[in-house]
């Protein structure tokens, strides 16, 4: 029985609140690190929703990126200033983009993406969400265009490596759900 | 590494790419600059020949100098000189101006003067 002081929490709950978790630290831990150019960022705490998105799903996937953008920008300090627009429309663009490329995977068969794949579509979807914001809305100056090639070459080259990472990770998972103690984070 | 991911690296990068034709093409060289003076249009002159253009500003006159395709403020009454420093201007877009005398210059470049390809 749920009480008022104790509400029920159901297991997808608790997976979302600790993966959430993760991201938010490494989204802080990532905020810390001076940036030579605004706006790049490796981005490696997307590798915690492409773990959630292969592992359970897109609603849970959701459920962590958004969650990771609300509290991370609220320990960061930056909810509702200019980077926190950016950064929801970033987290908006990839989480669509992440909704697409798993529908693209579950109606056809024969070029599935791995977390690599699915990284770069949403790394380069973030920046081009971000880059629309900042263009229409912040800076609606022509020049503001000359930057978008070297960003989104950012993009794709950090969409690689947190798909490599997340990969990675991934693989250690599935060796650990296959354990004789059982899995931890299992889907 | 799936073969989906190869397809969406390689559609991935061929985006990028296009940005870059997009967006980095070289500057247009410029045939003509358009001169202000307080705002106001003063007129629009060839780049080509050489020739010295006296403006009348705010504070006093600006000389402009076109030689060989290029434009430069060559002296100004004004106390920083920031326009004097932009130097040789020659590219479709480019401006510079002089604030304290509100004189201020913007080159036009065609399309039409560009090359419409290269091969080698």
């Amino acid at each position: 029985m749920a009480s008022a002081t104790e509400p029920m929490l159901s297991r997808e709950d608790r997976l979302i609140a600790g993966y959430a978790a993760l991201a938010i630290v490494i989204h802080v831990l990532e905020a810390g690190f001076p940036s030579p150019v605004p706006g790049v960022k490796p981005g490696l705490a997307n590798a915690v929703t492409l773990i959630v998105l292969l592992r359970h799903g897109w609603r849970m996937a959701l459920w962590v990126a958004g969650l990771r953008v609300l509290a991370g920008s609220l320990l960061i300090g930056s909810f509702l200033a200019p980077g926190f627009w950016l950064s929801l429309a970033g987290a908006t663009a990839s989480i669509a983009a992440l909704g697409l490329g798993w529908i693209w995977n579950h109606y056809q068969r024969g070029l599935p993406m791995s977390a690599l794949g699915l990284s770069v579509i949403a790394a380069l979807s973030h920046m081009a969400g971000q880059f629309a914001v900042a263009y229409g809305v912040f800076v609606p100056h022509p020049g503001l265009l000359h930057l978008l090639p070297p960003l989104m070459t950012a993009a794709l080259v950090f969409g690689v490596v947190t798909g490599a990472v997340a990969n990675g990770i991934l693989r250690r998972l599935q060796r650990l759900s296959m354990a004789p103690d059982g899995p931890i984070l299992g889907p | 590494m799936t073969r989906g991911d190869l397809l969406a690296v390689a559609v991935a990068a061929i985006l990028v790419g296009m940005l870059y034709a997009r967006y980095w093409q070289p500057s247009v060289v410029a045939d003509s600059f358009e001169v202000r003076s307080g705002g106001e249009l003063i007129g629009r002159y060839s780049l080509a020949g050489n020739q010295l253009l006296p403006v009348n500003g705010r504070i006093g006159e600006t000389l402009l100098e076109v030689r060989d395709g290029r434009v430069r403020f060559r002296s100004a009454p004004c106390r920083n000189q920031v326009c004097v420093h932009s130097g040789w201007l020659a590219h479709g877009g480019d401006v510079a101006a002089c604030l304290p005398n509100r004189v201020s210059i913007r080159l036009i470049g065609d399309s039409r003067n560009a090359l419409d390809g290269l091969s080698y």
